[in-house]
């Protein structure tokens, strides 16, 4: 292809046409203090709170403590070069991120810039990071369920469209399989997802983004990405640049999935921040107001009224405990926030329960009205059976010696726990889940070798699959049971037809 | 805790910013701030010999009252107290708040004007009553600097404001819009 000269000059004549020409009267402060990732800065007498500044070497900072003498300024990106005595501009804007379609299949950093070499991201659309959250009328009350296709999670903390439920667990305990497999499920059911890997390796990040590309995940996914080698200022906004992504999405009525993997590492930047802006240090050394650094956050998911389109966007905070301990600061705090919490625990991990999710101790609060009215039936005892199965369990350890029904409750509380176990990557949908809780709950499953419980799992959807595949249409359809009776037999066919593997 | 530097100077300036508003010296007093403040800004050590302390206080008052021998009762008593309460190396920064008192009573303005090459008082002049007409000021008193890398117009910085005129500006921006056009 050849280009002419004189088109290219006369295409630059063309926009030079259109520049204005307007004297440019700004702001200015003086940097006094730098480091750390923040600077201080004397000057700048009208700057308001939150406001984004740009420095000498063109980088941007956010004004976030406003003193009598000085300013107390976060860098975003490079401040090696920044030295005392620069000029500080003032932009009159707050901070915003380029949000649309075109993030769809990326990884950007918490500024929306791409990380994964995959070229220039074109959007013209932008979103303040920092927005206020939809109000009382703004709103109705989650009634949609969002199928993480975890049988455990599905069937005991059902979780619906808007909600914010929180993931909390020691490390190595599963939380990120959690969110990548309710990512995958959501394939085809059209929600966009967003996920925010807040002081994760890169190594980690790398990986899961590979197993969402392998699974054709990113074809609906924004990775937001603040690795821990970036400075804390990055950490503390890469959450809110999440959520600024989401809500454009929302906002066009549209369904939004965002995972904060991991709030306590924002947390922790935020604390690293405010102690070097010299505020004053509370329980933990965490600022006061590190309530509100979650509350505002996670408050701007939501389901939003029809009249707005009826777009929502759910969340999944994270949050890391020490030794297991939820009452520490910032777990309680997240705890008090979102509606209901799902525990993973490292005892139920290493004992091979995988997803590792502590039944008594998760809820979801609001999830219920969310379920599909088949998955409310069959699940409805299965809470109160593994209940009571942990209480036997302790105790029938002592002695053999137990009277019948003692013997069925843990024959059946057995079951149930090697039912919810689940496979990596492997989410199921909510027909196939609902088919296996009501042979459960039946007890059809009670004289099946606990051994062979995956067995007769994989074999049973598999013959749904090709021989009532009507009965699984029916449940994904209208949400309801199918006729008892024919669901029944079919499920007693196959029992009757299973043959367990003789070891 | 020790105050800090620019707690120290407010209340210091402040309280002699109001002094000479008293006396009915406050001109007096700051044409000899400001002569004061040159011969800092020319041999800084003097801050050091008064804030020393391996010096006796009576050996500082004596070399004190011999420099101070030409300036007005108010600032010689002043430079006493700032002796005595060992705040000497303060002295820039507190002249620093009280000519900003004094700018701000007397409706006057000091900045600087960047250009590519040097400009005479008359143009000087000319630029500041430009600006202090455009902000309500009565004066404002500007000091030419030169900066080739301009190549041409003015950079006019009066306090926190910056009101940038140059031709490398206007480049700069001409540049970012053709980028981002394409």
């Amino acid at each position: 292809m050849s280009i002419k000269a004189e088109e290219i000059s006369s295409l630059i004549k063309q926009q030079l046409e259109h520049y204005d020409d307007k004297l440019d009267i700004n702001e200015v402060g003086v940097v006094t203090y730098i480091g750390d990732g923040i600077a201080r800065a004397h000057g700048l007498n009208n700057v308001l709170a939150n406001e984004l500044l740009e420095f000498d070497n063109g980088s941007y900072g956010i004004a976030q403590n406003l003193e009598s003498n000085d300013v107390g300024i976060i860098i975003l990106g490079n401040f090696d070069d920044i030295r005392e005595g620069d000029q500080v501009k003032r932009t009159g804007e707050i901070m915003r991120v380029p949000v649309g379609d075109a993030l769809i299949g990326r990884v950007v950093n918490p500024l929306g810039q791409p990380v994964d070499g995959l070229g220039e991201i074109k959007t013209s659309k932008t979103r303040p990071i920092e927005a206020s959250a939809p109000g009382v009328m703004e709103r109705q009350s989650v009634n949609q369920p969002l199928q993480t296709g975890i049988k455990a999670i599905d069937a005991l903390v059902p979780i619906g469209r808007g909600q914010r439920e929180l993931i909390i667990g020691d490390r190595k305990t599963g939380k990120t399989s959690l969110a990548i497999d309710t990512i995958l499920n959501q394939k085809g059911q059209d929600v966009i997802c967003i996920y925010v890997f807040i002081g994760q390796k890169e190594s980690t990040v790398r990986s899961q983004v590979e197993t969402l590309k392998r699974f054709g995940a990113m074809d609906y996914t924004i990775v937001v990405e603040a690795g821990p080698s970036e400075p804390a200022p990055m950490l503390y906004i890469a959450p809110y640049a999440g959520t600024a992504m989401g809500e454009e999405f929302m906002y066009n009525g549209k369904d939004v999935l965002v995972v904060f993997d991991d709030l306590s590492k924002q947390a922790v930047a935020y604390r690293e921040l405010s102690l070097l802006l010299r505020r004053p240090p509370g329980r933990e050394a965490y600022p006061g107001d590190v309530f509100y650094l979650h509350s505002r956050l996670l408050e701007r998911s939501a389901k939003l009224s029809d009249k707005l389109g009826g777009g929502s966007m759910t969340a999944l905070p994270f949050i890391q405990t020490e030794a297991g301990d939820i009452s520490a600061y910032i777990p309680t705090n997240v705890i008090s926030i979102t509606d209901g919490q799902i525990f993973l625990q490292s005892d139920l991990f290493f004992a091979g329960t995988r997803p590792a999710i502590d039944a008594g101790n998760s809820v979801s609060r609001v999830g219920g009205s969310a379920q599909i009215k088949a998955m409310k039936k069959v699940a409805g005892t299965l809470r109160t059976d593994l209940a009571a199965f942990h209480e036997l369990e302790s105790f029938a350890q002592f002695g053999s010696d137990l009277d019948q029904a003692t013997q069925a409750k843990l024959n059946r509380g057995r079951r149930v726990v090697e039912v919810l176990k689940q496979p990596l990557h492997a989410p199921i949908p909510v027909e196939k889940q609902v088919v296996i809780l009501y042979a459960l709950t039946h007890g059809y499953l009670d004289s099946v070798p606990v051994d062979d419980i995956a067995k007769f799992e994989k074999e049973l959807y598999d013959n749904f699959d090709s021989n009532h595949a009507d009965l699984l249409k029916h449940i994904r359809e209208t949400g309801e049971l199918p006729d008892e009776k024919e669901l029944q037999t079919a499920i007693e066919k196959f029992a009757d037809s299973f043959s367990p593997s003789n070891k | 805790m020790a105050l800090s530097k620019a707690e120290i100077a407010a209340r210091y300036g402040t309280a002699l910013f109001d002094y000479a508003q008293d006396m009915n010296a406050l001109i007096a007093v700051h044409a000899d701030l400001q002569e004061l403040a040159e011969a800092i800004s020319n041999y800084p050590q003097i801050l050091k010999v008064f804030s020393d302390p391996i010096f006796n206080s009576a050996e500082k008052a004596h070399s004190l009252s011999v420099i101070a021998q030409g300036l007005t009762k108010e600032v010689q008593n002043f430079l006493n107290l700032l002796l005595d309460y060992d705040h000497f190396l303060e002295l820039p920064a507190i002249i620093d708040c009280f000519n900003s008192l004094y700018n701000q009573k007397e409706k006057i303005a000091t900045g600087v004007a960047i250009s590519a090459v040097a400009l005479d008082e008359q143009q000087l002049q000319k630029l500041g009553a430009g600006y202090a007409q455009k902000y309500g000021l009565k004066k404002v008193i500007l000091k030419n600097e030169v900066d080739q890398g301009l190549i041409g117009g003015v950079v006019l910085k009066v306090g926190d404001c910056v009101i940038d005129g140059s031709v490398k500006n206007k480049l700069n921006k001409i540049r970012a819009q053709l980028i981002n056009k394409n």
